[in-house]
């Protein structure tokens, strides 16, 4: 492998595309062990298992592409937690290396992309090939640390069959050694791959891999170097000597993606002594010769079943949006998705919508014409139906699971709960939930910020909690779910709440409010202070929460989708983070208004009400205007004068809200509500205060969608008039 | 010929201006441009082309000219990188090729003004003066933190 690199782009693609799935498994895995090891109780055999065999899958896909330090790595780690299925247990220090070797392997396949997308396959020569020092450090604590003997070779199988099972342990592991227990056979397994499958090489490897597991290869069609050297085809065949018999091989092989028939035949007269020693079963390619040479195998000819063994392939799982999605731990696999670049969603994204906006043009220039042809109208109908079929069908491939925002959090919250001293429970739910891509990727850093508060700040010390009658450990639940066109996040913890009065004090210390006003403030409204620049509950800066953002910039950015922030809070008993966030920033309702010519879109979400209005009867506070709502004098304000344009004659007012505050819009027109595609306003003008963007009316002009949030701000720091 | 250079020569007021063709995506009319309100003053609003949102800008502000804008005004729009900018122009005549030697750098009482640094030459063909124009330096963003400045106080 010093030369030439035999991987491509591809191979590394499905490396990249299931090692994040794999590592959030193999983590989630440990995280469910540590807490059985903590409760002490023995681990749930099946999460051992899922441990195991995401560790496996990871070594397999790191050594088809030729990562022996990531392959070592992930060996050392199977074999502890193959002890572990066998009974062995975990000290803690062997977990916590487990965790960091998992780590480690995260950072690896970050780099990888990175590489990746700097300079191709070519490029991924230096890190393929490069010392990973860290890795060796890690197997060699890990071999030390553990059961394996030695990282290189797997142990005979018959030195694991005195191991008793202990009770209720492990069912796999003790079916295994049943099963193993049993005289072994040779056995041919035929494996043909789908036919659009991608990377057949790379499966190969897989599924030689998987049988190496389980048995001795004697031969295989083709042969490793010809898998390694990218010559496979549909068909592998591989004459194995083996325990196991030949369901539970197909069961196996069927869980390898793009595998879509296995046929296992007992085949006695290919008992051949031509397997290499035992100790090479586990060595990696660009060792060479694991697989020497290969005989046709005598079910040339045969029939091929496909479909046996149920290897049928995974829906892609829709709106799971590109490869590496919604994939189940384990399973792995590319099958039937593809990765494309979010730019060209986007721009697909902003054609579809054009086309809409195209179609309403061509119904008003019809209409206008007045021809009277039905055939024409109807063919527009049908433009109109297909194009918002169309756009329907886009806006899906921008949905994600919020499952790959919130697999981080476990990992974060055990890291932030052991810095912080504390025990927590987090239970996650409505995972499933879909989201527009762009808005989760900026509700990451809120969430996280969320978290931390609540493990910081909001959750006692375990011994605060019993003193008081609460379970040791704290309870944080992160739950997502559906509201017509929103996605509710919450977090919800059960310490102690927002200490009202501390808030109080703070934001008279900070100047935001005076002693008096302070005191008439309702307890609601004097929670809202931990929104306000500024302020920080705190007064200890702990390594995690204490980096000077405070909740302000959280609610801030979650604004800035068009989402809101609110919390809620009852004393000792926690608080609740409540994210309300849209669907999708592609496409928003809208209300449109006037201001003399001009059209400005206002999104619905945070318009509370219109009315008409006449400027000049209303009420006055400190000779400021204020519109009546419902009892409460809220702040009237014209549109043009925020937007600096000439003035109008106004008629209506919209009722705003955002930040938590509320104002009277004046405008002189209102055009209704209506869906806009969501555009920017070019990438030279980038971000302009107070403009959330533009969209295209039916009439083809450019209509400005306003930053309510910002513009609430602007007035607000305006001069009195 | 090595050294010429391609220029799209457009008109504002009496005067010439010329800017490399390279940098020319085309040139249209269009009837409406929606004013962006917080926006540097020199950007005259954004305009619709073929669904993209785009901004324009009045080349005659930004130069420091004096306003005479033409009746219906073309927008030039010039590629940024990736980006797309439109520039209000009376009129764009033709492209024209110039030797090296038709070129000279801009005189010194124009480099003084500070609207001097978007010169990078001036063609004289034949009693005929053409502003050659830097499309770098006239997008160039150092009002951007500036806007921000000015929408808060």
């Amino acid at each position: 492998m010093s030369d030439t690199f035999p991987f491509t782009e591809d191979d590394f693609a499905v490396l990249l595309a299931e090692g994040e799935e794999l590592v959030a498994a193999l983590e989630a895995a440990l995280l469910a062990m540590e807490t059985s090891f903590r409760q002490g109780q023995v681990p749930d055999p099946e999460v051992v298992a899922a441990a195991f065999r995401a560790a496996h899958t990871l070594k397999g896909s790191s050594a088809a592409v030729g990562l022996r330090a990531l392959s070592a790595l992930t060996h050392a780690m199977e074999s502890v937690l193959d002890g572990v299925r066998h009974g062995d247990g975990l000290t803690g220090g062997e977990l916590e290396l487990l965790f960091r070797a998992l780590d480690h392997i995260r950072g690896q396949l970050v780099r990888l992309s990175e590489v990746l997308g700097e300079g191709g396959p070519e490029a991924l020569v230096r890190v393929g090939g490069e010392e990973d020092p860290r890795a060796g450090e890690l197997v060699h604590l890990l071999t030390g640390a553990g059961s394996a003997p030695g990282e290189g070779d797997r142990l005979p199988v018959s030195a694991q069959r005195d191991h008793v099972p202990p009770e209720g342990g492990d069912h796999l592991a003790a079916e295994g050694d049943r099963l193993r227990g049993t005289s072994e056979r040779v056995l041919q397994v035929e494996v043909r791959f789908h036919e659009q499958c991608p990377m057949p090489a790379v499966r190969a490897y897989q599924v030689v891999m998987a049988l190496e597991d389980v048995g001795e290869i004697l031969e295989s069609d083709p042969s490793l170097e010809e898998i390694e050297g990218e010559q496979v085809d549909r068909v592998l065949r591989v004459i194995l000597e083996t325990a196991l018999p030949a369901d539970q091989i197909r069961a196996r092989l069927a869980r390898i993606s793009d595998v879509v028939g296995v046929m296992v035949d007992a085949r006695e007269e290919a008992a051949v002594g031509r397997g290499g020693p035992p100790g090479e079963a586990g060595r990696l390619p660009g060792g060479g010769g694991l697989l020497g040479g290969y005989g046709r195998p005598a079910s040339e000819g045969r029939g091929r079943v496909p479909g046996e063994g149920g290897g049928v392939p995974r829906e892609g799982g829709a709106g799971s949006g590109g490869a590496g999605l919604g994939i189940p731990p384990g399973a792995g696999g590319l099958s039937r998705s593809v990765r494309v670049d979010v730019r060209i969603l986007d721009e697909l994204m902003n054609l579809a919508g054009e086309l809409v906006i195209q179609r309403t043009r061509l119904g008003r220039l019809l209409s206008d014409a007045q021809l009277q042809d039905d055939d024409l109208e109807r063919a527009v109908e049908d433009i109109g139906r297909v194009a918002a079929q169309l756009q329907e069908q886009v806006m899906k491939t921008r949905m994600v699971p919020l499952e790959n925002l919130f697999r981080r959090f476990p990992r974060m919250v055990r890291d932030l709960a052991a810095a912080a001293g504390k025990e927590v429970n987090l239970v996650v739910r409505g995972e499933r939930t879909e989201l527009d891509r762009a808005v989760m990727e900026e509700i990451g850093d809120p969430l996280v910020h969320i978290l931390r508060n609540a493990v910081d700040h909001g959750l006692e010390s375990p011994a605060e909690r019993e003193a008081v009658g609460k379970p040791r450990a704290g309870t944080i639940v992160l739950e997502a779910q559906h509201e017509e066109n929103y996605v509710l996040i919450s977090v919800r913890d059960d310490g102690r709440g927002i200490d009202v009065e501390r808030v109080r004090g703070k934001a008279i210390a900070a100047g935001l409010v005076s002693a008096d006003e302070a005191r008439e403030l309702a307890d609601p409204d004097v929670i809202n202070f931990i929104f306000a620049p500024g302020f920080s509950t705190s007064d200890r800066v702990t390594e995690v929460s204490g980096r000077g953002v405070g909740l302000d910039v959280v609610r801030r950015n979650v604004q800035r989708v068009g989402g809101t922030l609110e919390v809620d809070s009852r004393p000792g008993q926690g608080a609740e983070f409540r994210m309300r966030l849209p669907l999708t920033l592609a496409i928003i309702r809208c209300l449109l208004c006037q201001w003399g010519d001009e059209i400005y879109a206002l999104p619905l979400g945070h318009v509370d009400e219109v009315a008409e209005v006449d400027p000049e009867g209303l009420p006055t506070v400190y000779q400021k205007k204020v519109l009546l709502v419902r009892g409460n004098a809220v702040p009237f304000v014209p549109l043009g004068d925020v937007l600096g344009s000439e003035p109008a004659a106004i008629e209506f007012a919209v009722v705003v809200r955002a930040a938590g505050r509320q104002a009277a819009l004046g405008v002189t027109g209102l055009l209704g509500d209506q869906e806009v595609v969501v555009k920017d306003l070019g990438a030279w003008l980038g971000n302009v205060r107070g403009m959330a963007g533009a969209t295209i009316l039916g009439d083809g002009r450019v209509a400005l969608i306003l930053d309510v949030a910002a513009v609430l701000r602007r007035r607000t720091r305006a001069p009195a008039a | 010929m090595p050294g010429e250079r391609a220029l799209v020569v457009f008109q504002l007021g009496e005067e010439e201006y010329a800017i490399d063709v390279n940098r020319v995506r085309e040139v249209v009319r269009v009837d409406r441009i929606t004013r962006v309100p917080g926006a540097p003053a020199y950007v005259r609003g954004v305009i619709n082309l073929r669904g993209r949102v785009v901004p324009v800008i009045d080349l005659r502000q930004r130069l420091g000219l004096n306003p005479a804008p033409a009746e219906r005004p073309r927008i030039m729009v010039v590629e940024d990188g990736t980006a797309l900018v439109g520039m209000l122009v009376d009129r764009a005549s033709e492209v024209l090729r110039l030797q090296p030697g038709q070129m000279q750098p801009p005189d010194e009482i124009l480099q003084e003004d500070d609207n001097g640094r978007f010169v990078e030459a001036v063609a004289n063909l034949e009693g005929r003066l053409v502003v050659v124009l830097r499309p770098g330096d006239l997008l160039a963003r150092e009002d951007r933190q500036a806007v921000a400045d000015i929408i808060v106080s």
